[in-house]
Parts: structure tokens; C-alpha cells; sequence
């Protein structure tokens, strides 16, 4: 891993588009600045583990799919499906 | 089985009467056979973290479920999601969905817009979780998916469902 020394204000510079700036520094916490093109993801690393992890765990998971479902239909009214717009 | 975005599930009784047309077909170890055809394919141009090499998936309803669907990988018939909206069960979510996250969809109409979270299923089924901290977004007329990892720690990846 490349390490890089930098005080505040200063920035990286990955590629030709990617900018990181380091916008404030109190104790242990940095405020890191990112400019990035469009089509380039940002995530907190900590998150997307998260996610990570939880969609293996759900991938894998065998279960009682049919008893889930007639538990759940119990506890709410419509059978409504993932629509979002009103 | 009643089935969602057309893709067919085949009954027991008319399986190996050999494809039609470009249907294609993949065996679930719950569903059975499945039919479909390359335009139910929803693509997930960025895969889903932790899978990020399988890119096509099919959306299905099936009634013993619901209200629950399932995401299927057209790839790999072992890599499947079980999903809800969240919205049944959590009725305040609001998750950031930035401009560009729907740009990515290519999304014009809000109505085409569905929203799912994963579901993580354990022995002891009162601890069913749903993940809301990486819900799922299909543009349905598109046919174009993402899973968000939401920036903020609102929501947890582990939300129990069944607790009332």
C-alpha cells in the first residue's frame, strides 16, 4: 500500500479525475474531500463490508421461506409489492 | 407460481418438453426450473457487493411467497435473493437516493421505480432480518438494478422483520 503523508488542505491526486482533499483534522477524525467522475462509486469502506457480508449471509441462507411469508402476511395488511411511487 | 416480469416458471408437469424459441432456463433448489427469456433479464451493470462478477438477474413472484420476491441470478442458479419492501415493515424508511443513483437507472418515471431489501433468513425464523442499510433498486421498464450502500448509518443491515 502506498503511503502518503499530508497536512490539511493538501490533496491526492489518482488518475487523470480522481481528487482527495483532506478538509479538517480534529483528534482522530479527518474530513476527507472527494471529487470524483460520475461513473466512479464512493463508499464508506466500513458500509459496503457490511453489505458485503450480509449478502453472502442472505445468498446462502436456506430457511422456512413459506412460514416467513405467512408470519409476515399476519402482521401486515396488503400484499403490496416493492412499488415505490404514489 | 405465479411469476413476475414474465419470466415462466415451468410446472412439474411440462418439464422436459425441450425450449422454445430463445427461452433459457435455470434450475433453482427452491423454485424448480425456471424459464426465461434474455429481455426478463434485469441488468445490475455493477453486479451486488460480494458478487459483483454476476450482473443478470430475473425477478420473481411466486404466491407461496408474497409478499416476498425473489432475485435470482440468470448465471448462477445457487446465488439467489429473497426480498420485501421495506416499506411494509418500516414505514419511515426513506433512504438518500441521490440524482445519480437514478440517472444510473435510467429512470424518468418514479413509477417504474421499485424498492426491495434483502432478507437474511435464520433456523429460528422470528429472526428473519431485512438489510436497509443496501436496499435494492429495479427500474422496471429498463430492466436496470443497483444496490445502494447508503453513506449514512441510519439503518442497519440487520432489521428484524417479524418482530411486531
Amino acid at each position: 500500500m502506498l503511503v502518503l503523508t499530508r497536512r490539511l488542505g493538501e490533496t491526492i491526486v489518482i488518475g487523470d479525475d480522481i481528487v482527495i482533499k483532506i478538509v479538517d483534522i480534529h483528534g482522530k477524525q479527518i474530513r476527507v474531500g472527494i471529487e470524483a467522475p460520475s461513473e466512479v462509486s464512493v463508499y464508506r469502506g466500513e458500509i459496503y463490508e457490511r453489505i458485503m457480508l450480509e449478502n453472502k449471509a442472505a445468498a446462502g441462507a436456506a430457511g422456512d421461506f413459506k412460514t416467513v411469508s405467512e408470519s409476515i402476511r399476519k402482521l401486515i395488511p396488503s400484499k403490496d409489492g416493492g412499488s415505490v411511487g404514489s | 407460481m405465479e411469476l413476475h416480469m414474465h419470466a415462466k416458471v415451468k410446472p412439474a408437469a411440462e418439464r422436459g418438453n425441450g425450449q422454445r424459441g430463445t427461452l433459457m432456463e435455470i434450475d433453482h433448489p427452491r423454485l424448480g426450473k425456471v424459464q426465461f427469456s434474455p429481455s426478463d433479464v434485469v441488468s445490475f451493470p455493477q453486479g451486488l457487493p460480494g458478487f459483483i462478477h454476476l450482473k443478470s438477474y430475473l425477478l420473481i413472484r411466486n404466491e407461496d411467497t408474497e409478499p416476498f420476491v425473489w432475485l435470482l441470478s440468470a448465471d448462477n442458479p445457487q446465488v439467489s435473493f429473497f426480498m420485501v419492501n421495506p416499506l411494509l415493515f418500516c414505514n419511515d424508511y426513506n433512504p438518500n437516493i441521490t440524482k445519480r443513483d437514478l440517472t444510473e437507472l435510467s429512470i424518468e418515471n418514479p413509477q417504474s421505480l421499485l424498492m426491495y431489501s434483502i432478507v437474511t433468513l435464520h433456523s429460528d425464523i422470528s429472526q428473519a432480518t431485512a438489510n436497509l442499510s443496501g436496499p435494492i433498486l429495479i427500474n422496471l421498464e429498463k430492466r436496470i438494478g443497483k444496490q445502494l450502500v447508503l453513506l449514512d448509518d441510519r439503518y442497519s443491515t440487520k432489521h428484524r422483520i417479524l418482530t411486531a
